[in-house]
């Protein structure tokens, strides 16, 4: 088996992936050489994390049908089924949870499932893994690994009881103590790390590339990106956009091509009530108008935290005004789904958050709901429907039980539905929002993503709120419907005046439809900007980068 | 600092209260301290067996192994077919053990298949688990056994034929290990008495100039457990108790780094069964009779609760655990009935609080378990904001 | 791929043996752990006529002492006993005295017929009651 010396290190070629009719990465072709640094940048949903998954062998894809494209190692094709076979051939990868062992030491971490063993007569006879384990060995090789990255973290110290950034070098550690490890995967390995040790992270990367290992470096930080990397590789909607050397490129050419694409805003002057938008002002347009007309804003977040698995909020700070429609984006994962189940207390929260000047009390749904707060939440199946209850049901309950409404009787001592009030109104959304169903009574678990969707939309408006939140309004939704339920918003908006915040993880949408739109990045408000600003702007604000025209609420 | 004494105190709370129950106990009944001690290294060497079995299933992070019910009833099986063929002393009791191992080990891998597709339940599963080979065992004790299994002593059968009558002697065992290297504990003078009444004999006898009375110490039965010991303080350092404690910790993490959960899973349960094998076994040969239908009933229950009060939680439990634990469970099981007897003229007392006391610590454990494990998670969340703002 | 084959083969091999050595010493422990009980007859068969008296003594068991037509039985654990007989006549003097190794083997109870025995017959084992 003649090596090939000029074929590169890692090849893919027309890789593609479509998941049951849905395609989520087409012609994917790229090469790795030996000791180079791969920048790997875009959106989620851009379809990093099913090309990670490609290469790595993960499960999901061989169940889900394989994937189109061949890959390269050494010039060799390849296909993984399994980590465990992607290991073998050499490839790391180093996810962006931790997967490290709390109350073991950092050695036993590093060198878990490699252990060194004693050999013994028993072994021999049971198997290998009655062998006891040759510490001293164990430590002197975790040692070395650590020495590697070049930081100082002490070989028997506890895992859960280091800092955060020292978790992950024990992660990179662990690939790098395989000794045929040639390429390593990174998935957002800063995204957790304070500045300092990002730049230890960085220091250390570049020394592993130089020792001949290739590294494929994934993150939303442009500036690490821009130092670290050789190349960058842009992905967009599953297409590979741009490959080119890092030196050629900007960082506001790197937002433009991850966020830039057919813009759905109409050409429209942009008109936000009581509020003249001035080039010149842009700077301090909020804070200047609001001096301006003193007028309290519809809700003030002051340092909200949010505690959800997934999307946890660190210090969030922003305003909206009354009869605005107001977005919020970001990269998932970053805490934008966060601020709204937050707000209305579906997760643990805390800081300030007021109403129409008044505070508003956190953690609880109920408070949350009775200051005329209407929420409908990104997970539709589990939070937004009784999916076993017919439609009337559904759309009436919240309001049956906030306002007392739908019911006939004394109220408090005795009460009913009202199933004929609640008939008419669900029919009526059923026309307006042209709902396919059989009829009020269908049970909700019955009827399309999309009109499910509509459904929720539905018992939102009957509320009649004053403050509108909305989580991802059209994801799962087809192109007619998803024009036909951000019409509805805009009209509600124009007729009954009522404020609604959107978070949303397409950024064309918000665009579209919001006055102004709020970037979130790791767990901060990055900025807020108006709607018709360039889409590269949001995305520089996504990626981390600081801009002056932006409203930053953060200190 | 607060802190970290509340925390001290919430892990100790258990035995420290038993500890004080207990010191108002031993004086209301008005024990000897040499009847004690007597009493108290007797139950140590006949349960500490069994208690240690249940170190290696938390050490993997399946809980309390409840199925350690399976193990007691291939134990008696073994028992049963010695009893019939009249194998006597040792041998009898190692055949016992030795015919016991292959049912253990079947059980054991029948119960780790199951807890493995209940996953984060395995304590409640194995407890029904436990139930349903109950079942089982007394369908081949009592239908089989004499028909299809032949036995042909006729102490064993019912009159019926076949089937295994309740109360079996196991005389032929009894006390075989207990008195293996018979040793006595005594003071100089007791020493001289003892060896008036008893004359000569091949026995350790060990003075202590100050003790009051004469003590029999199952010395073999002491060596048996201490080399059990030895076997989990190494069994820890091997690359599969490394495993096991792996698991124990994170199974989504031991996964992915290659380590075999399933089958490790199953490995802890098997050797925790043959292990409770042995244990019931030693158990029924101090005790000397077998209650066919009856003696693996409590086994589980009893032995949890004793690890349990010895300070031990559903995910961690330790040597030092188990041997404190027997102590205090067993002196509240000596004192009590006599101190309720004397404190009210009811006796029964005793066997209230042996019920009471098992179920109701068994039941608290799990409940700071479940509890626990919220604040862990609820810890993990706020970590992600790093050290910023504050608790809701 | 061969050296991996025979790894596996040894190792199911010493499996086997380990497993062959925990049989043996099962059956080991059968064998000389077995309680029997030897039941003593003093009864006439074919041409022995029962004996006046004889004393028999079983290991170091307690002394038996059968008239005629009396049976009695000892245990014995293990797979051979040692049986040290006194024949008594009908003054109470000893006419005869035996001493024999008896080896038992897998059987569970047997019964010694004592005027055979004590006659000096190779049959004198006849089968136990029940």
């Amino acid at each position: 088996m003649s090596d090939n010396n000029n074929a590169p290190l890692l090849q893919l070629d027309h890789i593609g992936k479509e998941y049951y009719g849905n395609r989520v990465l087409s012609d994917i072709s790229f090469s790795i050489e030996a000791g180079e640094i791969l920048g790997l940048v875009g959106e989620n949903g851009a379809g990093k994390s099913t090309l990670l998954n490609i290469l790595f062998g993960m499960p999901v894809i061989s169940s889900t049908g394989g994937y189109e494209g061949s890959l390269y190692l050494d010039g060799k094709q390849v296909n993984f089924t399994s980590p465990t076979q992607a290991l073998a051939a050499g490839i790391g990868m180093v996810h962006q949870e931790f997967s490290l062992i709390p109350g073991f030491t950092a050695t036993e971490n590093i060198l878990l499932n490699r252990e060194v063993l004693n050999g013994s007569l028993m072994s021999y006879v049971f198997s290998e893994r009655v062998s006891t384990l040759d510490r001293d060995a164990m430590k002197a090789r975790a040692s070395e690994a650590i020495k590697t990255l070049g930081v100082h973290i002490s070989p028997d110290m506890t895992v859960n009881e280091m800092p955060v950034g020292y978790k992950q070098f024990i992660e990179i550690a662990r690939e790098i103590d395989r000794k045929n490890t040639r390429l390593l995967f990174l998935d957002e390995p800063t995204a957790v790390l304070t500045e300092q040790e990002a730049d230890i992270l960085l220091i250390a990367l570049g020394k592993l590339a130089k020792s001949g290992i290739a590294i494929v470096f994934i993150s939303h930080r442009l500036n690490e990106v821009k130092t670290l990397c050789d190349r960058i590789l842009v992905l967009r909607d599953g297409k590979l956009i741009t490959d080119q050397k890092a030196s050629g490129l900007t960082t506001r050419q790197i937002a433009s091509l991850m966020v830039g694409r057919e813009s759905l805003r109409k050409e429209e002057p942009v008109e936000i009530p009581d509020e003249p938008v001035e080039e010149a002002n842009v700077n301090d347009a909020l804070t200047t108008t609001v001096k301006k007309k003193k007028k309290k804003p519809a809700l003030k977040v002051e340092h909200l935290w949010v505690d959800m698995p997934g999307e946890t909020v660190r210090d969030v700070s922003f305003e909206v005004q009354k009869g605005e429609i107001f977005g919020i984006g970001g990269l998932a994962g970053h805490g934008k789904l966060g601020i709204p189940n937050g707000i209305m207390g579906l997760y643990p929260a805390g800081g300030k958050v007021r109403l129409f000047g008044k505070k508003l009390t956190l953690n609880r749904p109920r408070a949350a709901l009775g200051r005329k707060m209407a929420f409908v939440s990104e997970d539709r199946r589990g939070v937004g429907l009784l999916l076993d209850e017919p439609l009337d049901w559904n759309i009436t309950f919240t309001a049956m039980q906030m306002q007392g409404r739908f019911l006939i009787g004394i109220p408090h001592i005795f009460q009913l539905r009202n199933e004929l009030a609640m008939a008419k109104e669900t029919r009526k959304f059923i026309e307006s929002l042209s709902i396919k169903c059989t009829g009020p009574n269908q049970k909700a678990g019955e009827l399309s993503g999309g009109n499910q969707q509509k459904v929720c939309l539905a018992k939102a408006f009957v509320l009649r709120p004053d403050i509108l939140l909305i989580c991802e309004p059209t994801r799962g939704i087809d192109i007619g419907a998803k024009t036909l339920v951000l019409d509805t918003l805009k009209e509600y908006n124009k007729e009954h005046g009522t404020t609604i915040i959107i978070t949303s993880s397409e950024l064309e949408e918000l665009r579209s439809v919001c006055d102004r739109v709020a970037i979130v990045d790791e767990g901060k408000i990055a900025g807020v900007l108006p709607a018709s600003s360039p889409a590269e702007e949001f995305g520089m604000l996504m990626m981390g980068e600081k801009l002056r025209s932006a409203l930053a609420y953060t200190e | 600092m607060i802190r970290k004494l509340f925390d001290i105190i919430a892990n100790n709370a258990v035995p420290a209260v038993f500890i004080i129950i207990s010191a108002f106990a031993i004086p209301l009944s008005g024990f000897s301290a040499s009847y004690l001690v007597q009493e108290l290294l007797t139950r140590i060497g006949r349960n500490s067996f069994l208690i240690l079995s249940l170190l290696i299933p938390i050490m993997a992070g399946m809980g309390l192994n409840f199925g350690m019910v399976l193990g007691a009833m291939a134990g008696q099986i073994g028992l049963l077919l010695i009893c019939d063929w009249g194998i006597v002393g040792i041998p009898g009791m190692v055949l016992a053990c030795l015919i016991g191992t292959p049912i253990a080990i079947v059980l054991g891998i029948f119960c780790g298949h199951i807890l493995n597709r209940a996953k984060g339940r395995e304590m409640v599963t194995s407890y029904i688990l436990g139930f349903f080979i109950n079942g089982v065992y007394q369908m081949v004790v009592l239908y089989l056994m004499g028909w299809i299994i032949p036995i042909t002593n006729p102490n064993l059968l019912l009159s019926r034929g076949y089937g295994v009558r309740n109360a079996v002697s196991l005389s032929g065992i009894r006390a075989v290990l207990d008195n293996l290297i018979p040793t006595i504990i005594t003071n100089p003078e007791g020493a001289k008495q003892f060896l008036n009444i008893n004359g000569s004999g091949s026995f350790l006898l060990l003075q202590l100039p100050f003790f009051d009375g004469a003590i029999r110490l199952p010395l073999a039965t002491f060596i048996i457990i201490a080399l059990f010991c030895v076997f989990i303080i190494w069994f820890r350092k091997t690359k599969l108790g490394q495993d096991m404690r792996a698991i124990g910790q994170s199974q989504s993490v031991a996964d992915s780094a290659g380590i075999p959960v399933n089958r490790t899973r199953i490995i802890a349960i098997v050797i925790s069964t043959v292990l409770a094998c042995y244990g019931q076994i030693i158990y029924l040969q101090n005790m000397g009779t077998l209650n066919t239908y009856n003696s693996h009933d409590q086994a589980g229950m009893f032995s949890i609760a004793a690890l349990l009060i010895g300070g031990a939680s559903v995910s961690k439990a330790t040597i030092t655990n188990v041997f404190v634990g027997v102590v205090l469970f067993h002196l509240m099981f000596i004192v009590a009935p006599m101190a309720g007897k004397n404190l009210i003229g009811e006796a029964q007392i005793g066997e209230y609080f042996r019920v009471f006391v098992s179920y109701g610590i068994i039941a608290i454990a799990l409940v700071l378990h479940a509890w626990k494990r919220n604040r862990e998670r609820e810890a993990a969340r706020r970590s992600l904001r790093g050290n910023k703002g504050g608790n809701a | 791929m061969f050296v991996a084959f025979l790894k596996f083969l040894m190792r199911w091999f010493q499996r086997l043996v380990v497993l062959a050595a925990l049989i043996a010493l099962g059956v080991w422990l059968f064998y000389i752990g077995r309680e029997h009980q030897i039941f003593l007859d003093n009864k006439t068969l074919g041409d022995f006529k029962a004996l006046e008296q004889i004393n028999v003594r079983v290991n170091d068991s307690e002394i038996a002492e059968l008239m005629q037509r009396e049976r009695d039985v000892r245990k014995v654990v293990g797979p051979e006993f040692e049986i040290k007989a006194e024949v008594f006549n009908e003054d109470g003097e000893i006419i005869n005295r035996i001493a024999k190794k008896i080896k038992i083997n897998f059987s569970k109870d047997i019964m010694i017929n004592l005027p055979a025995f004590a006659a000096g017959e190779e049959n004198f084992i006849v089968p136990a009651p029940r």
